[in-house]
């Protein structure tokens, strides 16, 4: 089947910037992302709030308001660029070629519309079919995301259905067009850890099917951890490390992305650990610090890091970059903790934090 | 998951906080019917302990922490806070209970009033009280902020101008001021960043010691729980179904409701593939019919008829392991949650439709 | 050891309570305020940014001014249809203080000229003298007229609203933070208003505190205070259910829970609690109010229990003179025109403050 298809990466992105014009100045959400992305393969983008990564997402979707954003670079999708089309021009692609499923799945669905209406919407906007077939079609999308009786569901309003049958039917309805790329922007945040890994499993379970790309936006490395192919981690609208996820499991290289995984409550520990903690918040996108723009908040900082900011430079792994002049695990990175350590500096959000 | 028993209560007068056999239901139109919500929970919390509350949406456990607020007060059941019955109080008496114990809620937003000045909302416990005079609440209140590692001098800012998690310090901040003796934090870091949950949980930890907190602490994330945790009961659809040590669940959960929770938590970890056996399939049935006997066994792959005809009451099975349920795991034992035993779909009487809604 | 390297601070080492992994749990506050916020905002609230329009601009653009938003001068930020709103409110509220007080005077408001009667401005040969907009059926000077009416027509709906708002919010914030037993008996209590059309139930309210049309001329209550008291009570029961609707949607916030749980008293709650949050559109829909009273008290006087002659109001001089449309237009327009723009220029502003005043709390 993969054969069958035109050969070249499913998404390009180039130097993607997006910007936003505020009272307080410009505000570089996204800046300079350039990632591609090949047919049926999952990319994980992981990130704190206010890294950037929800409006990468959306940039790439084409789905950010035009006024008062400012963006350049590229997206191409299957070799077309999108980036320059109005609204107007990307609804052919958006449903049919790319969807995206939202973390709220009540705030994404319509309260005072039926759930077959919904569905049966989405189809006949891009598929020339009739109601009847379009009916049909509706009950089939809610058997494959595994909701019981969905011949009855599709006469129901969404507050009658759970969160997690909520963010089934919001999965329904992405697919119905059988997109090629699927953007799924936390999808599992609002719900209980037993329905998001169910949620996980639907959605992964679905993308095999369908043979279609999926970037998997979330703040919790331990989601993407065995769904993604590959992982980019943003930091301050940039990417700071990617990796495909077993190289970045096993050889991580950023500070950041250590900080990330070690904040997350682990199961094989004792009860009263103290959870490692990054200091601070994200920067400001208005004023980014001169430097690395984690520095304030890095273990390792040392002077060259609030000097002058690390390119994206490639690591012993193929397909692994990132973005730092001590990186983890090196003789260089090991000497700047210990200098940390020995002289007793400490980051400087930590120091601010820890004014008492 | 019955638990509707009381052995795993501890003997001797060191609980700060007892309740027993705590009802809750809220009736539903004018037909009788009724919700469901908690139905015969019993628990204890020793002075300085953390006792965790763990389970799905609809479990019971936020309805749970507010009824021992007596917010609204339970249909039925003790809570028995520092000595005194709680239930048995009513206006102006049980007011006076109320600054000695306080709550910390899930959304940071909804639970900081948008029109008040950050240092008013914190201040409004010793407004109330009329503790101190003008003077020393302004000091406590920049002690209190201090604490929770805000700035004081962000005081006169609104909640809307702080992130999530800055607003979830001001609520801790809002809740220590009083000085109580017990906090309830209902699902407080659900709403959270990975990295910015971490803050908070330290930051509670931190709290309990430096005023001396008794925590009663609620979420659906048993990783979590278990970080903050001397004791975890495990609730599923207003009962209990578990009560034992963080450790002692994680090592060898004994009912499989507990399984289920441990295998659902996404692991970073590439090489542990998330597997489907693994992952309990269903949703919780509707809570105004809720299954008769153990009401886990509509998801349950070990449910017998046994199962549906009586309900399980909760046993000593290890040393300070209580678990309800008539086939508890053995050691080491895998459950596959992707197969259903007989005892699931089992009829009882007329009270039969308690399958997913 | 001091450190001058920008980025690097030596603080004391602070004990940790449990010891174990270095980061101190007190991280997390001091950073620059506002830029997390402001993708966190989108990230909240997925579908705002969904869609093409100024929504989602709005939403990052709001917080992105972030501390500075909440701390904005009054009058920062007004477009000039707010100032000329502003101004033009500024000049009528001046002209009715001056025209009652006397300090300034147009002319004697009763004073009849026969030879100028019905005269309009642009009347043929030529305008009443001296009479810059003409004057009424009997030849009296309408600026003279306009200018104490506009004290009468302001004060009857502002008193009304004031009246009403202050019974009506009050009664539903009450019935909203309470529910239950209270709410089905004040909700019932207004729909029972409501269901007497306003108009007839201001009449009888104005039948009643005046008596009857015989005993009206001898009644010891001024026009003014029955208007106020007809019109407030018609708007008890409007602005009750807004107000109820508010205030019960924020009853169900955590914060009011919260305060409860601190042992805060009802009565503290609504009004430190609810008030504020209630307040802010309530006052823009009084703004609103106003217009709509001012017209009010001009229908009754149409059907002849308004501010009673020879005293003018607005909408009497309308009442008393509508005979004369066609031959005098000037009589009836002139009052209009000022009812007009004033309606107009509250509703903007209730507009504006409605918009000022919205929390923006989306996306915390």
């Amino acid at each position: 089947m993969a054969a069958a298809q035109p050969s070249g990466p499913l998404l390009e992105v180039a130097d993607l910037s997006t910007h936003f014009e505020t009272s307080r100045g410009l505000v570089r959400a996204v800046d300079g992302v350039s990632l591609t992305l090949d047919r049926g393969k999952t990319l994980g983008i992981v990130g704190e709030s206010g890294s950037g990564k929800t409006v990468l997402s959306r940039s790439i979707m084409n789905l950010l308001p035009k006024r008062g954003v400012v963006r350049s670079g590229s997206v191409r999708l299957e070799g077309n660029e999108i980036l320059p089309l109005s609204a107007k021009e990307m609804r052919r692609y958006w449903g049919a070629q790319m969807a995206m499923i939202f973390q709220d799945p009540m705030t994404s669905l319509n309260p005072v519309m039926k759930i077959g209406k919904q569905i049966t919407e989405a189809v006949r906007q891009h598929l020339d079919v009739t109601r009847q077939y379009a009916n049909e079609l509706a009950e089939s999308l809610l058997a494959s995301v595994r909701i019981p009786e969905p011949h009855a569901r599709l006469k129901e309003y969404p507050h009658q259905l759970s969160g997690g049958m909520r963010q089934r039917i919001c999965i329904a309805i992405a697919l119905a067009c059988g997109p090629k790329l699927l953007f799924a922007d936390e999808p599992t945040t609002a719900l209980d850890v037993t329905v998001q890994a169910q949620v996980l499993d639907l959605i992964a379970h679905q993308q095999a099917e369908r043979f279609m790309a999926m970037v998997l936006v979330t703040h919790d490395l331990g989601v993407v951890a065995g769904r993604a192919d590959e992982i980019a981690v943003m930091y301050a609208g940039r990417i700071v490390e990617h990796a495909p996820t077993g190289v970045l499991f096993a050889n991580m290289k950023m500070p950041y992305t250590e900080a990330l995984l070690a904040s997350i409550p682990k199961l094989d520990e004792h009860s009263h650990t103290r959870l490692a903690t990054i200091p601070g918040r994200p920067p400001d996108l208005v004023i980014p610090p001169p430097g690395c723009k984690f520095a304030p908040r890095c273990r390792y900082v040392q002077e060259r890091c609030v000097q002058e900011e690390p390119p994206l430079t490639a690591g012993a792994a193929p397909g692994h970059e990132f973005r730092c002049w001590f990186p983890v695990g090196t003789p260089e990175g090991n000497e700047a903790l210990a200098r940390n350590e020995r002289e007793g500096r400490v980051p400087q959000a930590a120091a601010l934090a820890g004014h008492a | 998951m019955a638990g509707t028993g009381s052995i795993h209560l501890r003997a001797g007068d060191g609980a700060l906080l007892r309740v027993e056999d705590l009802v809750v239901e809220f009736p539903i139109g004018h037909g009788g019917e009724a919700v469901h919500a908690v139905s015969g929970i019993s628990l204890d919390v020793l002075d300085g302990e953390t006792l965790g509350i763990v389970g799905e949406s609809g479990c019971g456990k936020s309805t749970t922490g507010r009824a021992v607020m007596q917010l609204p007060a339970p249909k039925s059941g003790s809570v028995r806070f520092d000595g005194v019955e709680l239930t048995s109080l009513h206006g102006e008496a049980l007011r006076r209970v109320r600054p000695r114990l306080q709550m910390i809620f899930q959304d940071p937003i909804s639970s900081l009033n948008p029109r008040r000045r950050v240092r008013e909302i914190v201040r409004e416990g010793l407004d109330i009280w009329e503790m101190g005079d003008k003077d020393a609440r302004n000091a406590k209140v920049d002690e209190v902020l201090d604490a929770v590692g805000m700035d004081p001098a962000n005081g006169a800012r609104r909640p809307h101008e702080f992130s999530g998690g800055q607003c979830q310090r001001i609520s801790i901040a809002r809740a220590v001021v009083t000085e109580p003796k017990l906090i309830i934090c209902d699902e407080p870091v659900s709403a959270l960043d990975v990295s910015v949950q971490a803050q908070i949980l330290n930051l509670l930890e931190d709290m309990k010691h430096r005023y001396g907190l008794t925590v009663v602490f609620i979420a659906h994330d048993l990783a979590v729980v278990k970080n903050v945790s001397d004791r975890v009961l495990v609730m599923y659809l207003g009962k209990a179904c578990e009560i034992a040590s963080p450790d002692d669940l994680y090592e060898h959960p004994k009912h499989p409701y507990t399984g289920a929770l441990l295998a659902a938590i996404p692991v970073p970890d590439p090489t542990q593939h998330p597997d489907e056996e693994r992952v309990l399939g269903g949703e919780v049935p509707s809570p105004i019919h809720p299954p008769t006997g153990c009401r886990f066994r509509t998801r349950c792959p070990k449910s017998q008829e046994r199962c549906a005809l009586e309900e399980p009451v909760l046993r000593e099975v290890e040393p300070s392991q209580y678990v309800a349920c008539h086939f508890p795991l053995e050691a080491g034992e895998q459950i596959d949650f992707a197969r259903v035993g007989i005892g699931a779909s089992i009829d009882v009487a007329s009270d039969g439709d308690g399958s997913t809604p | 050891m001091p450190c001058s390297i920008p980025g690097f601070v030596v603080p004391e080492r602070r004990p940790s309570p449990r010891g174990g992994a270095p980061g101190p749990g007190t991280g997390g506050f001091g950073g620059p305020g506002a830029p997390a916020d402001a993708i966190r905002r989108d990230e909240a609230d997925p579908s705002s940014l969904a869609f093409e329009g100024d929504a989602g601009l709005l939403q990052v653009d709001a917080v992105a001014a972030g501390p500075e938003g909440g701390r904005r001068r009054l009058g920062q930020g007004l477009n000039v249809t707010a100032w000329v709103a502003i101004a033009w409110m500024a000049f009528i509220v001046l002209i009715a203080v001056l025209a009652k007080t006397g300090l300034v005077t147009w002319g004697d408001p009763q004073n009849s000229i026969a030879s100028c009667a019905s005269k309009g401005p642009f009347a043929q040969g030529g305008s009443a003298p001296g009479h810059l907009l003409g004057c009424d059926s009997i030849g009296r000077d309408m600026i003279a007229r306009l200018a104490l009416g506009a004290w009468e027509s302001l004060l009857v709906s502002v008193g009304a609203i004031t009246v009403g708002f202050v019974i009506g919010g009050g009664l539903g914030i009450i019935a909203g933070y309470f529910g239950g037993f209270v709410d089905t008996v004040l909700s019932g209590m207004f729909n029972v208003l409501l269901s007497v059309p306003a108009i007839v139930l201001a009449l009888a309210l104005v039948a009643f505190l005046q008596g009857s049309p015989e005993n009206a001329a001898n009644s010891t209550l001024p026009d003014w205070f029955v208007l106020i008291l007809a019109i407030g009570i018609v708007s008890i029961p409007l602005v009750g259910r807004i107000s109820r609707a508010s205030a019960l949607s924020w009853s169900q916030r955590e914060f009011v829970l919260a305060a409860r749980a601190q042992g805060a008293k009802s009565g503290r709650i609504m009004i430190r609690e609810l008030l504020p949050n209630v307040a802010p559109a309530m006052f823009s829909i009084a703004l609103l109010g106003i217009a709509i009273a001012i017209v009010a008290e001009g229908t009754l006087a149409i059907l002849g229990v308004g501010v009673r002659p020879p005293t003018p109001s607005w909408g009497n001089i309308i009442a008393l003179d509508r005979g004369l449309l066609l031959t005098s237009p000037h009589i009836v327009f002139e009052p209009s025109i000022l009812i007009f723009l004033t309606a107009l220029a509250l509703n903007y502003l209730g507009d504006v403050v409605r918009t000022r005043f919205e929390v923006r709390e989306s996306g915390i």
